[in-house]
């Protein structure tokens, strides 16, 4: 009863967020969410969701763009200099005919007012599971909430397992590059809701990043068997990060992890084939590159990344993702931190502040434990980013044997919904 | 107690399964509803009776109750009015 109440308060709140953006820049304001019932709206479908709808509408000449995230989720604010009746038109649109639309909200208010589709003489939304209208069902509570729930969860791995190969991978890439960032609390990484311990970056350069990376990467799936193909593809990627975030290194790490998963997981024994792709792997060290991996090895002696891939990530696949399994995303990442080498956090902090951190890590069951480490890491100014691109590893893996599942187990689907929705 | 609004409050968004309370000063002691709703044709008498309840249950006296419903649940239909009511205070 309480959630609730606070989510009405919430959407009160962004009501007068959106006129205070609607006084402020004189265009039509695009408000982006997913449309997902539900009391707490912070997870990863509905994230995903959300940054779809913005995926389709940010080639629009956008003159402020704006993000929040609370217990109604993530929600993006656009304001597009675009006439009125064609953007309302575009977005419906995206609402009926994108893999994921049916669970987007893309509402468009003009001077202050929503437009609807009963403004335009179009037909209004459906139900998700039968042909009545949308606010019928809602009001009746015609459908049970587990063939809602399926209905979303199945909905999502349609989306996921498109049949076309490129929009698959890049569907999968994107989905544990941005689900990453749902992790509650950041322990100095960037999440959803705040930028940890760093000043030159925020989530929403984190999703146009992932975004980004992922429609160079997802070309790799037919190069399997080819590092130097791998590894140009990777560069290409690392480039077109760097252009999108105009110089910030958001997934130097987490591109050349993924893309040797994604190789690995093509496989029947990804760990072998990984090491097979990276058997010479430590000869990078032989050369001049200034890269973080580089100069820890020349400080430290620690082959980082390179030495873990070179042992094809065997903790990944054998104790990092069956962690994961059976753990909610908080608990596996803070236990990543105290487990995983994590070069990251020895370049930004030294060694001794390194052994520290994964010592504290070990020691925090308790909720204000945990907000302790939190503020601890950001005083440091440490950010274990090593461990943040081992958790979108982690998600894309789960992603993969998802969808390669032969039969559909309600099963293991129910577990996903759990996972996925946050459901308890 | 009774409670008489002495200005005007109001409570909600016009957001789908949402709905815009209003409450304002009533000349005389009764309550007047009026409602707009996206479903009603179907659930007009339903909601107005939820309405009228929750006014009776916060012995509201003296106001003119209007609600804009975009297809909100009873229970927040009920939230709404409640906030609305407060703020009329």
């Amino acid at each position: 009863m309480e959630i609730m109440i606070n989510l009405l308060q919430e959407r009160e709140n962004r009501a007068s967020l959106q006129k205070q953006i609607c006084r402020k820049y004189p265009y039509p304001l695009v408000v982006v969410k997913a449309n997902i019932p539900g009391e707490d709206k912070r997870s990863l479908i509905e994230t995903i969701v959300a940054c779809e709808g913005y995926f389709a509408l940010k080639e629009l000449d956008i003159k402020y763009l704006h993000t929040t995230y609370s217990i109604e989720g993530l929600i993006f604010y656009l304001s597009v200099d675009f006439p009125i009746e064609v953007l309302k038109r575009f977005c419906v649109d995206i609402e009926e005919n994108h893999p994921l639309g049916r669970l987007m909200d893309i509402d468009v208010f003009v001077s202050q007012s929503q437009i609807s589709r009963r403004d335009l003489n179009m037909n209004p939304r459906r139900c998700f599971l039968c042909d009545e209208i949308a606010h019928v069902c809602v009001r009746q509570q015609t459908h049970a909430e587990d063939d809602i729930e399926h209905f979303i969860v199945d909905t999502f791995k349609r989306y996921i397992k498109s049949n076309d190969f490129y929009d698959r991978w890049q569907r999968m890439i994107q989905t544990a590059l941005i689900g990453e960032l749902i992790k509650p609390l950041g322990y100095g990484c960037v999440t959803l809701s705040d930028s940890g311990s760093h000043s030159d970056m925020d989530a929403l350069l984190f999703i146009q990043s992932a975004h980004a990376v992922s429609k160079k990467m997802a070309y790799a799936h037919v190069y399997s068997n080819d590092f130097d193909q791998l590894r140009a593809i990777g560069k290409i990627a690392e480039q077109q990060m760097l252009k999108t975030t105009r110089g910030v290194n958001t997934h130097k790490g987490a591109i050349f992890l993924l893309l040797l998963v994604m190789a690995g997981l093509q496989h029947p024994d990804p760990v072998m084939h990984i090491s097979f792709l990276c058997k010479d792997i430590l000869h990078d060290f032989d050369t001049d590159d200034q890269s973080h991996g580089m100069r820890l090895f020349k400080q430290f002696g620690v082959t980082g990344i390179r030495g873990l891939a070179k042992e094809g990530f065997k903790d990944l696949f054998k104790r990092y993702y069956p962690y994961f399994q059976s753990k909610p995303i908080d608990d596996t990442f803070l236990w990543l931190i105290g487990q995983n080498p994590d070069t990251t956090l020895m370049y930004r902090g030294g060694m001794s502040l390194y052994n520290e951190c994964r010592e504290k890590a070990g020691n925090t069951d308790k909720l204000q434990d945990r907000m302790e480490f939190d503020r601890w890491m950001k005083i440091q100014g440490l950010s274990p980013g090593g461990s943040a691109d081992m958790l979108s590893a982690i998600i894309l893996i789960d992603c993969y044997l998802w969808i390669m599942e032969e039969k559909n187990d309600e099963q293991t689907d129910k577990d996903r919904v759990r996972r996925y929705l946050g459901i308890k | 107690m009774m409670n008489r609004p002495i200005k005007t409050g109001s409570a909600g968004t016009l957001e789908s399964n949402d709905c815009l309370v209003t409450i304002e000063v009533n000349s005389d002691d009764s309550v007047i509803i009026h409602l707009e709703s996206v479903v009603k044709a179907r659930f007009g008498k339903q909601i107005e009776l939820t309405i009228k309840e929750t006014c009776e249950q916060l012995n509201l006296v003296g106001a003119i109750v209007s609600v804009n419903d975009k297809g909100a649940l009873d229970f927040t239909i009920k939230a709404r009015v409640e906030t609305a009511v407060k703020r009329s205070l």
